[in-house]
């Protein structure tokens, strides 16, 4: 399931939304999931563990889209796309009584589907540190259990639908083939090919697992106390990304300085939605919330950026001028390397992308020295931005020039840099719409469309961690596929554009200070004083 | 008998010095482990000599303190030593010689001198002998070198932090006028000041669960790797602290921390101090992975002190004692245990009559409370106590606890400081270097479970030659009725040795995780991490589970980068090997109380359970296992009532490590294996008599499983029937309750044998921390007269450690297996209960999952003996599989 090499650019076949029934619990139902469910144009929810029962009969009053259940008990519910390529059928218990004989007979009449992913809870990933293995526990079962034409088997023809078989107790977003004996049944199995039989052995089978909820028992690995919804996207080629998003972001609970509290007081008021509350007046919310007018302003101001997916700042202070937009692309968040530095000079519509990318695995310093020079001719008055780059990019690049080019080091930190994101969140200067602090989010809820799809940060990593190992592993001579470039740096370009979208936006966005007044005037000047 | 004696006992050390001493010209200030310098003589709260010895005089007692009954059991009188010193010239470089007022003690000078050389060093000379010297002196040193160099000072407890700040910043600036600063950097450090000391900061002082979180942001946050870059000295201090579970995390901790500094070319230097230990160099090597020299030659003076044995008085008219045998069933429900409770009187109240009597005499006090008694009753029990006494007068007592707020606790400490207090009852809070001057007396009501914590709790009475008192009030467990039986075990032979294992594979599992998140993992990390294998493994494991990149491996450019959710390292917690653990949340009110973890929550935090927190009583109220952070929530409660947690337990799947075969088809293993434990019910009983006032209730715990370390001794199948041949007294009688319980073995026969195993079982896990730093509520055990895993033939019983993945007390039981054995026979031998089902001094245990039933002295002691016997002509097969320390 691990794309060999970038996933084709083809627009994604289904959402669905990955819903924790503890995020049920802590948040609603309705408004909170249902929120997320427009938000994301999910076509169906799927509740998972812990609680996934009592979640589910929620889900069905709170939202219209189905209601996929892999808890005990229930008989299995699909959902597929228009065409019947792809379809996604929630098996509580994968067993000939509860699956059609064939994954063939679920697609609408005439129709074969191209791809089945059954979910179910009949196996779990955990790690045993002890054996220094990780396990899927119930697999063996699982495949025992499930009917003879479900099964994997040796030779796969193209007539027959590919089947993928996920599990909401294996980490969302999870995804590894499995090599099992072709009669696995009764034994466990251990993940990836090092506790099985040699690849290719004749009476081998190739099992895709996909993970699609939480799992428990892995130690400092999985957050087992994140609540946050799992936006799962499946794509024609096989391919899956899943985004977290909190939960946090939906709901009433979007809305600035509106927490647990403050929604259950607004709930018992009769506001339900955000839109109520964009309608209610500043007065109106700070009697409701027995709070200041400063913060019911917040309130509605925020409730407004929402609904209306606009930007409002709420300070008088302003953008530098004349900015210069960058992104770096890393082989993890944990990085060793910066082996992409996008660089947008000028506007969102500007011609001067600069992709400086590494050409040589094993040399980290060529273009990181082509980038430094390339900044040599940016006057220092202007600055660097980067979305989270206080958080990310901009550490990043210097840890990247303190170990491969300390001569530039200086230059560089001496650099004036800037961060939107950290400006107006974390310094209060403006409200921004987005679901999440994620740049495509805010971009995309502005109004901004990507160019590319079915790549993002972690697909790139791994991408170029293939690339970079096979190259530097591979015997003199022998030819190392090159990845697709050109995308990953399209990609790349399409984040360095939402950014000037976004900055551009916030420059453009009205003033709404303290004192209530709207001021039309733009928000950039000279002053250079807000930022570090 | 002398006037000035202190006890009613001759003075029994021949040749040792006259009590008079001529107080030494060394200043305290050498001294000064946490305290500021001022030169002056700290003596300040001291009395003169004459009143003082006199206070626990046989007279003074008889005359004056309520309803005395010879309490003391022993006396001992510790010569005074002088100050062995050496110039500071000697050792120092001139420029900071000439800033010394005085000469270094020769422990302050052979340390330096190590350090000096290149080697990393643990000191472990007494409390108050000025081992911050040490490091602070270190740290001058390089900083004289290179005004860049840095220095990580690592401290247990925020606290301390604090006090150490200040302590330091008058040595290194004001004293010595050196140009650098200290900073401490922890969760309380607003973000400016965090951001102002990676910047600028020479000495960053934090504790290890903060490094744990700082380290993966030495690429993030400016200033951290100028630190790493010119990180020349690591320093650990209270190291005695890191035992157990938070040592193994510590351990790894350090290790990344090396990692860390490796990365930026830097190979920091360690000084480590720790409070008297047995095993300094193999400690300090366990928890960083590098040799040490030992400096264990305690230069610093010390005036004469006494040490007072005291146990309250026991009532055995009280103690139910049906027939002269003591063998008879006790009636239906009553707990093993409650008699006791009431036949001893208090060891709480009768501490706080001594500290009351010393507070009387003029002799400020520093008592220290267990666990079971508040400090807040404590104070008050002192003030009571010296209304009642004989002679007219009032002492004032305040009460001191980290759960105190800081004002609060900076308050007492100066009150102590400046005389202004007669006596203070502390938790052990106080044990570690704050610094709170010199008192005259401590008082330590319980045996605080460790030789080397009882003699640091001595070490707080008196500093540099002034003379100084201590008191040990026994309790009622075994051990406390050890040590006043064999006072010698407190001034002999060596002290506990720390235990700390960084086995645990759980453990290690998340510090790989959180060392690949603070920087990718490559081969060549293997040296910090637990070698090749061992960390290849588990790179393996969390690759397949996604979490690290699973197309690289340690040996390819840029390593093995981690692609999990962020921040793992937030993940682990310093008192588990799990990723959950509870928070406890008062309801009505504050609480001030570790995480607990499954093990322990299963056990003694289930919805319906009693405990006392410092002092207070909390009733568990509701327990949210499923919430975003677990939470235990309690209420205050005051019921005279407390909750015993029954327990059905399972062994399998052993695995032997290691093997004794023995005389006699005795074998003696130790090994891994499963231990399946559901504390599924509890009762409710008053405290008073411990009568049944409820249950067994349901707790909805739900079942726990282990795998960890376990000890087994497996006897010869026929060992029931030629025991009891030898048997000269009767049968015991199966209890009403025994009868019941489907887990008792049945009949007359095997409920007295299942009574003596256990018996065994419970004396080795109660007098194992007499030779270890272990705490014996992390210790499991179970027994039983026959066991399904077909290599034990007949009886077995087990000691296992009671946390997943084991954290090395079980593994250091059988390493001193022999000791402890003998030392158990020894005890259970000679307890004066003369009680067949034994008392809670030598073989009832309060954490008894079976209520204490069967037990049986008697029976115990043939079994023991026969053990004993076996392991003098040990046939000496030992096959030892069990895994070694990478060495690094």
């Amino acid at each position: 399931m691990l794309p060999e090499h970038l996933p084709s650019s083809d627009t994604p076949l289904l959402e669905l939304l990955v819903v924790p029934g503890a995020a049920v619990r802590e948040y609603d139902a309705d408004p909170t999931v249902a929120d997320a469910v427009s938000a994301t144009d999910a076509d169906a929810v799927l509740p998972v563990p812990p609680h996934e029962n009592v979640a589910a009969q929620r889900l069905l009053h709170a939202v219209e889209q189905p209601v996929l259940r892999a808890d005990r008990g229930m008989r299995p519910s699909t959902v597929a796309t228009p065409d019947g390529e792809l379809v996604v059928v929630a098996a509580p218990a994968p067993a000939p009584d509860t699956l059609p004989e064939t994954p063939a007979d679920l697609g609408p009449a005439e129709t074969t589907p191209r791809r089945v992913v059954v979910v179910s809870n009949a196996f779990e990933m955990r790690v045993v540190p002890r054996n220094r293995e990780t396990v899927l526990d119930g697999l063996a079962a699982y495949l025992a259990e499930i009917p003879d034409a479900w099964q994997p088997s040796p030779d796969d023809s193209a007539e027959t639908p590919a089947v993928v078989h996920a599990s909401t107790t294996v980490e969302a977003g999870h995804t590894t083939t499995q090599q099992l004996p072709a009669a696995a049944a009764g034994r466990q199995s251990g993940t990836g090919s090092r506790t099985a039989d040699p690849p290719g052995s004749a009476a081998e089978v190739s099992v895709d697992i996909l993970g699609v909820g939480q799992a428990s028992n892995m130690g400092a690995a999985a957050d087992t106390t994140s609540h946050d919804l799992l936006h799962t996207t499946l794509y024609a080629s096989g391919h899956v990304t899943t985004t977290p998003l909190d939960p946090g972001n939906f709901g009433l609970h979007a809305v600035e300085q509106v927490g647990d509290a403050r929604a259950d007081t607004l709930r018992s008021h009769g506001v339900r939605t955000v839109t109520q509350l964009r309608d209610m007046s500043v007065d109106a919310v700070a009697n409701t919330l027995d709070t200041g007018q400063a913060t019911a302003r917040t309130v509605t101001t925020s409730a407004e950026a929402l609904t209306t997916g606009t930007i409002v700042r709420t300070s008088a202070a302003s953008l530098p001028d004349d900015p210069v937009f960058i992104d770096v692309e890393t082989d993890g968040l944990g990085a060793s390397v910066a082996w992409l530095v996008g660089v947008l000079d000028g506007g969102s519509d500007s011609d001067a992308y600069y992709p400086f990318r590494q050409q040589t695995p094993g040399d980290p310093t060529a273009h990181l020295e082509g980038f430094a020079t390339w900044l040599q001719g940016i006057p220092r008055s202007r600055p660097l931005v980067a979305w989270n780059g206080y958080g990310f990019d901009f550490d990043i690049l210097t840890e990247q020039f303190r170990e491969h080019c300390p001569d530039r080091l200086e230059e560089w930190e001496s650099r004036r840099t800037f961060d939107p994101l950290y400006w107006a969140r974390n310094s209060n200067n403006a409200v921004l719409p987005g679901r999440s602090n994620r740049l495509e989010a805010v971009a995309e809820a502005i109004g901004w469309e990507p160019q590319t799809s079915g790549v993002d940060g972690e697909t790139a990593a791994t991408i170029y961690t293939r690339w970079r190992d096979a190259a530097t592993t591979a015997d003199p001579g022998e030819d190392i596929p090159e990845p697709d470039w050109g995308r990953l740096e399209a990609y790349c370009e399409d984040d360095v554009r939402a950014l000037a979208t976004i900055y551009e936006a916030i420059g453009d966005a009205p003033v709404r200070t303290a004192g209530g007044e709207d001021d039309a005037s733009t928000g950039r000047q000279g002053s250079l004083s807000d930022f570090s | 008998m002398s006037d000035d004696t202190i006890y009613p006992t001759d003075d029994t050390q021949p040749g040792s010095p006259p009590d008079t001493h001529t107080r030494s010209s060394r200043p305290s200030e050498l001294l000064a482990d946490g305290g500021q310098n001022t030169g002056a003589d700290t003596d300040t709260t001291a009395v003169p000599a004459s009143a003082r010895q006199d206070v626990l005089s046989d007279d003074a007692l008889q005359r004056s303190f309520p309803d005395y009954q010879g309490q003391i059991v022993e006396s001992r009188r510790l010569p005074p030593e002088p100050a062995d010193t050496v110039p500071a010239d000697d050792v120092l470089r001139s420029e900071l010689a000439a800033q010394m007022a005085y000469d270094l003690f020769t422990h302050q000078a052979e340390a330096l001198r190590k350090l000096e050389t290149g080697d990393n060093v643990v000191t472990t000379t007494s409390t108050s002998s000025g081992k911050t010297w040490i490091y602070a002196l270190q740290a001058a040193r390089n900083h004289l070198q290179d005004d860049q160099a840095t220095a990580l000072c690592l401290y247990p407890m925020k606290a301390l932090s604090r006090d150490q700040e200040q302590e330091l910043n008058t040595k290194l600036r004001d004293d010595w006028g050196l140009d650098l600063s200290v900073g401490v950097y922890d969760g309380d450090t607003p973000s400016d000041r965090k951001r102002r000391i990676r910047n600028d900061c020479n000495l960053l002082i934090t504790n290890p669960a903060g490094l744990n979180a700082y380290l993966p942001r030495h690429a993030r946050d400016g200033g951290w790797a100028r630190f790493y870059k010119h990180l020349e000295l690591v320093v650990v201090d209270e190291a005695h602290e890191y035992t157990g579970i938070t040592g193994t995390h510590v351990a790894w901790i350090l290790r990344r921390l090396r990692r860390v500094a490796a990365h930026y070319d830097s190979r920091p230097q360690f000084s480590m101090t720790t409070a008297t230990i047995g095993n300094p160099a193999a400690h300090a090597r366990r928890l960083t992975g590098l040799e040490f020299g030992v400096v264990e030659d305690d230069g610093s003076p010390r005036g004469r002190r006494d040490i007072v044995l005291w146990e309250p008085p026991v009532d055995w008219d009280q103690v139910a004692d049906d027939d002269t045998d003591g063998q008879a069933a006790p009636d239906g429900d009553a707990d093993q245990l409650s008699d006791f409770e009431d036949a001893r009187r208090s060891t709480g109240s009768e501490a706080a009559k001594v500290t009351a009597h010393l507070g009387m005499n003029d002799t400020q006090t520093l008592q220290f409370c267990s666990a079971r008694q508040g400090t807040e009753i404590a104070a008050r029990q002192i003030v009571d106590a010296a209304d009642s006494h004989s002679r007219s007068g009032r002492v004032d007592a305040e009460a001191y606890h980290a759960g105190l707020g800081k004002r609060t606790r900076r308050g007492v400490e100066n009150q102590l400081k400046a005389g202004q207090v007669d006596a203070v009852a502390s938790t052990n809070a106080l044990e570690l270097g704050i610094d709170i001057g010199s008192v005259g007396a401590t008082v330590t009501s319980g045996y605080p479970g460790t030789r080397q914590s009882f003699w640091q709790q001595v070490g707080r009475a008196g500093r540099g030659e002034s003379d100084a008192l201590s008191v040990l009030v026994g309790s009622t467990d075994a051990m406390d009725a050890y040590i006043l039986d064999n006072p010698e075990y407190l001034f002999s032979g060596s002290v506990e040795n720390a235990v700390v294992s960084i086995d645990n594979a759980n453990v290690y599992a998340d510090h790989v995780l959180a060392a690949a998140a603070d920087f990718p993992l490559t081969d060549d990390d293997a040296s910090f991490l637990g070698g090749h294998d061992r960390l290849e493994g588990m790179v393996e494991m969390w690759q397949d589970a996604g979490v690290l990149e699973s197309t690289s491996s340690l040996d390819s450019l840029g390593g093995v980068v981690y692609t999990g959710d962020p921040r793992p390292q937030s993940r682990i917690s310093m008192y588990g090997t799990r990723d959950m653990e509870y928070v406890v949340v008062c309801r009505d009110g504050d609480i001030d109380h570790d995480p607990v973890a499954p093990e322990r929550a299963h056990r003694d935090y289930h919805e319906g359970a009693l405990f006392l927190h410092a002092g207070q009583q909390y009733e568990v109220v509701d327990i949210h296992r499923d919430a975003r952070i677990p939470r235990i929530h309690v209420e205050t409660a005051d019921t005279g009532l407390y909750t015993q947690t029954l327990s059905q337990k399972s062994i399998s799947n052993l695995q032997p490590r290691d093997h004794r075969s023995l005389d006699g088809g005795i074998d003696l293993y130790f090994g891994q294996g499963t231990v399946d434990v559901t504390y599924n019910e509890y009762v409710v009983r008053t405290v008073s008599t411990g009568e049944l006032v409820e249950g067994p209730l349901p707790t909805g715990s739900p079942p726990l499983t282990l795998h960890t370390d376990l000890l087994w001794v497996s006897l010869p199948a026929d060992h029931i029937d030629t025991t009891l041949d030898r048997l000269d007294e009767p049968l015991l009688e199966p209890t009403d309750r025994a009868g019941r319980d489907p887990l008792v073995p049945e009949g007359e026969k095997r409920y007295t044998y299942g009574g003596g195993i256990h018996a065994a079982e419970h004396g080795v896990i109660q007098l194992a921390p007499l030779e270890l730093l272990i705490d014996n509520n992390d210790i499991g055990g179970l027994s039983m007269p026959e066991h399904p895993d077909e290599a034990i033939p007949g009886p077995v019983w087990f000691v296992h450690d009671g946390i997943d993945g084991g954290i090395g007390f079980t593994r250091s039981i059988f390493d001193n297996f022999e000791t402890i054995l003998r030392r158990t026979r020894e005890h259970i031998a000679g307890c004066d209960c003369g009680q067949r089902r034994g008392c809670p001094m030598c073989i009832m245990s309060e954490d008894c999952g079976n209520q204490n039933d069967p037990l049986d002295r008697v029976t115990g002691q043939l079994i023991i003996d026969d053990v004993i016997a076996a392991l003098d002509s040990e046939a000496g097969s030992s096959d030892d599989e069990s895994t070694s320390e990478p060495t690094e």
